[in-house]
């Protein structure tokens, strides 16, 4: 196995860790499974141990080399992590986690050491430029049912704000509604909006927090150019993690410069209702919100999504007991759906415990991910909370009747 | 208490050596990595001097208030642990301070003995013999006892909380709880050091209860008739030392680089933080 790609602040974290165990508790996989082999502790712990054999002297001079078992091992930990950032916020030496799960998952891949679905998602995206089945003419589908669409769907030339749609919200059925929600907002406030249709390709995060980390490149300089074309102002994602590829990613790491702001829906859509655009409307219920990951500690967007909830009259909002930066994954996160489903149900069933403690009539969140293992969780524990994306409620709100 | 003072030089020089050597390596580990842009083009001197450059950069920027809050937050007070769990930060600053102290006034201690002519542990001389030349000065004594007891009792509630512990995985590893045994072991080695010397140098009370933990053991040794303390007290004193020092210097190699490294990452993090 080779570490070479680990840079040198990361070689000084993995010495600098203490191993005090502070993760564990905060580790959503490890919380998950009980498996102390895959917690952020003993990652670094293994990490430590396979950089001393690559990089240590005594291991240079015997030639000694990490084994099969060892890299099998590393790998599995890697892979099971959902990548939710939980560990880095409490890390007592402010260890920069996140990168190192990334990197690490980097090497897995160039080492052929990953699991084989990947390999699947990967031969997908690249035939179909989506995570699904289908073909990417089949991007709209979902908009057939929004009342009032006029015969391009949408998607046109020119226009000041693109909406992004993300591969699952358009072709899970199960999501539909957020898009559908979303168009009808912005049909509510007058926004001059176009869809990408078939020319939306993948943002890349699969394939970017798998550790394909060059594939994902030619997705992301496809999707800068084609928004670019658009003279577009405003480019808006309703899925988080979406809106982490082109908000940090995506400058980060090409040199295509983007023409236009990139804003979540949360944000864009509290602009419009501090701009008087949006008229929300008496809703009388007890409403929670769940921070998802990507939106929330890895983007730093914790207070819109609870701004615009506070500006809805007659709801009465709660927190979670884990919010904000403390939030917990819902189990969704970093591909660990598709490489251990049970691990992943496992997560959200602690999520789903946490949420019927508050007593909400609805958990809502901005992620249609979250919203999938959250409502399925609750389903399981037979909870009447209904678990929806903030859309769709502010879609309520707006559509509701006067008092 | 004849001390050979060329016998510390020698001690102290081959410790302070293999802990730069130590410090080095580790370094020279850290540099095989990529740059952080992804590159790895430059050599490692070259890059060296490239960190340096940024830490002094920020040091010297707008940027150095945060640096410096970082400095005593993370480094210095272990804010993050405190608001965690109290309890894990009172043993972490027990052990973690009580070692740092431990080790830089036995180090000054040494120093002094070493420097002092005669080749003897006396209160004569320039001011620093004076001061850290010998436990019958009240701010080493003071010093070399309370850090000793901050270093015991830090173990002492580690082992009752693991004791507590449900969940044993949430404390540290048994390889890094090693770590307590050895600092406990030579903190008690020490504290013989102290009680031998105190009746060694037949020390008044006055000046031995400045050493309380240290003067309480005297006492109890002083019980066993007919021996002669002085070289009892060297031994001790060789053996405290000379182990501090050694393990002191083998931290760079092993599993508790942490020891130095985690405060050094702890700030350096703080300073490229990313701003979502």
């Amino acid at each position: 196995m080779k570490l070479g790609k680990l840079n040198t602040r990361q070689l000084a974290e993995i010495d600098a860790c203490t191993r005090c165990g502070n993760c564990l508790d905060l580790c959503s996989a490890y919380q998950g499974s009980k498996d102390v082999s895959i917690s952020p502790k003993k990652k670094m712990e293994k990490l430590k141990n396979a950089v001393n054999k690559e990089y240590g002297l005594i291991s240079k001079l015997l030639k000694r080399e990490l084994t099969k078992e060892e890299m099998e091992a590393i790998s599995h930990a890697a892979f099971a992590c959902t990548m939710c950032s939980r560990c880095e916020v409490d890390c007592h030496i402010n260890i920069n986690l996140q990168d190192l799960w990334l990197k690490l998952r980097e090497i897995m891949v160039d080492e052929g050491q990953y699991p084989e679905i990947m390999d699947m998602m990967r031969n997908r995206l690249k035939q179909s430029r989506n995570v699904s089945f289908d073909t990417n003419e089949g991007r709209t589908d979902w908009i057939k049912q929004v009342p009032g669409i006029p015969e391009d769907r949408y998607v046109k030339d020119k226009a000041e704000v693109i909406y992004f749609v993300g591969c699952v919200s358009s072709f899970s059925p199960r999501t539909f509604k957020i898009p559908r929600s979303i168009v009808q907002i912005f049909q509510k406030a007058d926004v001059d909006f176009s869809l990408l249709g078939d020319d939306e390709w993948c943002c890349g995060f699969p394939l970017f927090s798998s550790g394909f980390s060059k594939d994902f490149l030619e997705f992301a300089e496809h999707n800068i150019k084609r928004v670019n074309k658009t003279g577009a102002k405003y480019l808006v994602t309703s899925c988080p993690s979406c809106y982490h590829m082109w908000s940090h990613t995506y400058p980060e790491k090409t040199d295509v410069k983007m023409g236009f702001d990139v804003l979540h829906i949360v944000q864009y859509l509290y602009m419009l209702v501090k701009e008087g655009k949006l008229k929300l409307k008496k809703v009388e219920k007890k409403v929670t919100f769940h921070d998802p990951c990507d939106l929330g500690r890895n983007s730093g967007i914790y207070e819109e999504p609870r701004n615009l909830l506070k500006a809805i009259p007659g709801v009465e909002f709660v927190e979670l007991s884990n919010s904000g930066e403390y939030a917990t994954c819902c189990g969704g996160g970093g591909n660990v759906e598709s490489i251990d489903a049970e691990l992943s149900s496992n997560i959200a069933a602690i999520k789903a415990k946490e949420i019927i403690e508050t007593g909400a009539d609805v958990v809502t969140t901005s992620c249609q991910q979250c919203v999938r293992t959250i409502a399925t969780a609750l389903k399981k524990q037979k909870s009447k909370i209904k678990a929806v994306d903030l859309t769709q409620f502010i879609l309520e709100s707006i559509s509701a009747e006067e008092d | 208490m004849i001390i050979s003072q060329s016998l510390l030089w020698v001690i102290f020089g081959v410790c302070l050596l293999t802990f730069c050597l130590g410090f080095i390596y580790r370094m020279s580990i850290w540099l095989q990595g990529e740059d952080e842009g992804g590159s790895r083009k430059r050599c490692r001197t070259r890059r060296f001097f490239s960190y340096l450059g940024l830490f002094l950069k920020t040091l010297f920027s707008k940027r150095s208030g945060k640096l410096i809050k970082s400095f005593f937050a993370d480094g210095i007070v272990h804010g993050s642990l405190f608001r965690d769990s109290i309890l894990k930060w009172f043993i972490h600053i027990f052990m973690f301070w009580g070692l740092a102290s431990f080790t830089l006034i036995s180090i000054l201690h040494l120093i002094a003995i070493a420097a002092a002519p005669g080749n003897a542990v006396s209160a004569a001389g320039p001011w620093y013999i004076m001061v850290f030349g010998t436990l019958e000065n009240r701010l080493t004594a003071i010093v070399m006892d309370l850090s000793k007891l901050a270093i015991l009792g830090g173990a002492f509630i580690a082992v009752v909380r693991f004791l507590l512990l449900k969940s044993k995985y949430k404390s540290v590893e048994l390889k890094d709880k090693s770590a307590g045994v050895i600092i406990s072991f030579i903190a008690i080695l020490s504290f013989l050091y102290e009680g031998t010397f105190f009746l060694a140098m037949d020390t008044p009370v006055g000046k031995a209860a400045f050493a309380p933990a240290g003067y309480i053991l005297s006492l109890i040794l002083g019980l066993i008739p007919g021996i002669n303390w002085a070289p009892v007290a060297a031994g001790f004193f060789y053996a405290s030392m000379a182990l501090l020092l050694l393990f002191a210097a083998l931290i760079p190699f092993g599993r508790y680089s942490h020891m130095v490294f985690g405060p050094i990452v702890a700030v350096y993090n703080k300073m490229i933080q990313k701003a979502h």
